[in-house]
């Protein structure tokens, strides 16, 4: 079981306020991701629930249990540090093995958890060498088996796959998620990669300078962010803002459509500019369009090969059905 | 590419290093050679190297006028021993400095390391009155409880900079992994640390042997290293 809850949790750092009062829950069993720009909390966040950081005020609730001022050994969550954070002095086996030893389990209950943990994350052939012996991937999966053998109440993620390359990393968001699917333990991911925050949650917290900016499904996010910040953080390529008089149109201060919404064509559209710079992934062509009069660049994604080359002239229309108004305030018109 | 060394080139690099070390551990050997000999082969000219009638006359000699063996035991005991309490103290001091320094941390430290540039003799009075009064004039634990603060600054800076090395989230991790603050200390920071405390120890230990001002006031006969 892992239910968390945070109530009116802050922090400060002397007089620096990283975490204003915030309220949040997170359900057993619940993928939840903490998004957002750099130095906007979540990493503190994370370290507030798992009790390397004291909060300044407020309360955490870890399964119905005041956990506020628990240490962080007996939270019972476990922790996938950015830099892995192995033992560089043990080998693998040892690695894996130290929360069960803390624990004062026996030494072939340790050996059958190990070993089990070892073959879900194919580490067998790696368990007698140290950290330094093992690629970035393999010493990331040392670390999340050192997390899987205690069977926490819930996992906590800390960017864990930043440190990966690309390829790696989808790999090893795959596997994340597949664990997720079959422990259905909770797990708190926290990551500044917004396709890694879409991909695997079953909830995403937008967070901005220690505010929770939208809490949601990564769909609900996508089709109904609340105000500017969430619409232009979440999708990729990001949604295109327009003020002025073509938002006004709408009724609206800020409107936003995102790339995918907008079809084009050579020759008639609503709006029209000129190609700056196309992207083609094969899948997908992008194109940057500058000269709209509606905002600096417009990005537009089409599906498949399209043709449109630098200093085309091309049309667009945007669907009317999906074009997202936002006030004065940058709120979310209804 | 490596560098190409000629065989010559060789041969020749290594008869120099070999002159250069023989000279100078020629004293050291000289001196070693001498106390096998007897005075007159000592001082005789020219001087003989290994052809003399080898006897351990000296040794005897100088444990039967002084008991020397028991000089030895106790310098190993006072420096064994100031080691050991030093690091005691010193491994939770440099940790905390190190991991949850606080905004005074690097006051206490160079507040510590100015203790070091006050003159021994200037507290020798007030040291030699507390011996007097807790008896423990000319007893080996008494030289090695001010042998082991004589030299606690240095060994907790010098710790304190090894564990500045060592990253913070490691031992997060530990903590999270259910170890207290003992386990933590015991288990990962100190053999993360071993080379750090290998040399800490090194050099405490040749501090406290060689350490001559306060073995000469507080001890006599009984306690001398």
């Amino acid at each position: 079981m892992g239910r968390i809850v945070l109530e009116q949790v802050t922090k400060s750092f002397g007089d620096v306020t990283v975490i204003p009062p915030l309220d949040l829950t997170i359900e057993d069993g619940e993928f939840a991701v903490f998004v957002g720009p750099s130095g906007c909390g979540k990493s503190t966040l994370l370290r507030l629930i798992a009790g390397l950081e004291d909060v300044t005020s407020g309360v955490i609730r870890i399964d119905g249990q005041d956990a506020t001022t628990i240490s962080p050994a007996k939270r019972g969550l476990a922790m996938v540090f950015q830099s892995y954070a192995l033992y560089p002095h043990m080998s693998v086996r040892k690695n894996i093995a130290f929360p069960l030893r803390m624990a004062g389990l026996d030494k072939a209950e340790q050996d059958r958890r190990v070993n089990q943990a070892a073959a879900v994350l194919n580490l067998t052939d790696y368990l007698d060498r140290r950290p330094g012996q093992l690629s970035g991937g393999q010493r990331q999966r040392v670390a999340i088996g050192r997390a899987i053998v205690r069977e926490p109440a819930a996992f906590l993620f800390d960017e864990p796959l930043s440190n990966l390359d690309a390829a790696l990393r989808v790999g090893m968001r795959l596997e994340i998620s597949e664990l997720h699917k079959r422990l259905e333990t909770t797990m708190i991911y926290v990551t500044h990669d917004q396709v890694e925050a879409m991909t695997m949650a079953d909830k995403i917290v937008v967070l901005r300078a220690g505010h929770i900016e939208q809490v949601g499904s990564p769909l609900d996010l996508y089709h109904a962010p609340r105000n500017l910040f969430v619409a232009g953080f979440i999708g990729s390529p990001k949604m295109n803002l327009i003020s002025g008089p073509e938002a006004a149109k709408h009724d609206a201060h800020t409107i936003g459509v995102r790339p995918e919404h907008i079809a084009v064509s050579a020759t008639d559209g609503e709006w029209s500019g000129v190609v700056a710079v196309s992207e083609h992934l094969g899948s997908d062509t992008f194109f940057h369009v500058h000269g709209t009069g509606l905002a600096d660049t417009i990005t537009v994604r089409a599906g498949g090969e399209v043709g449109f080359r630098h200093g085309d002239r091309i049309h667009m229309t945007p669907r009317a059905d999906v074009i997202h108004r936002f006030d004065e305030q940058g709120l979310r018109i209804a | 590419m490596a560098r190409a060394v000629t065989p010559q080139r060789k041969l020749i690099n290594t008869a120099v290093a070999w002159m250069v070390g023989l000279l100078i551990f020629f004293p050291i050997l000289w001196t070693i050679l001498t106390s096998f000999k007897t005075e007159a082969t000592a001082i005789a000219d020219p001087p003989v190297w290994f052809f003399f009638d080898w006897t351990l006359d000296n040794y005897r000699v100088v444990q039967e006028r002084s008991d020397y063996s028991r000089f030895l035991w106790n310098s190993i005991i006072i420096a064994g021993g100031s080691t050991f309490l030093g690091l005691l103290i010193a491994i939770p001091a440099a940790w905390s400095m190190a991991f949850v320094p606080s905004k005074r941390t690097k006051d206490i430290l160079l507040w510590m390391l100015s203790t070091k540039m006050l003159p021994a003799v200037g507290v020798l009075y007030p040291i030699y009155l507390i011996f007097i009064q807790f008896g423990l004039l000319d007893t080996r634990i008494g030289l090695t409880i001010v042998l082991m603060f004589i030299n606690l600054p240095i060994m907790v800076w010098m710790l304190y900079t090894y564990f500045k090395e060592i990253p913070g989230e490691i031992l997060e991790a530990a903590r999270m992994d259910g170890a207290g603050l003992r386990e933590e200390i015991l288990y990962v920071l100190t053999p993360m640390a071993i080379p750090g405390i290998a040399s800490t120890v090194l050099l405490n230990v040749i501090l406290a042997w060689n350490e001559a001002f306060w073995t000469l006031n507080l001890t006599a006969a009984k306690a001398a290293p």
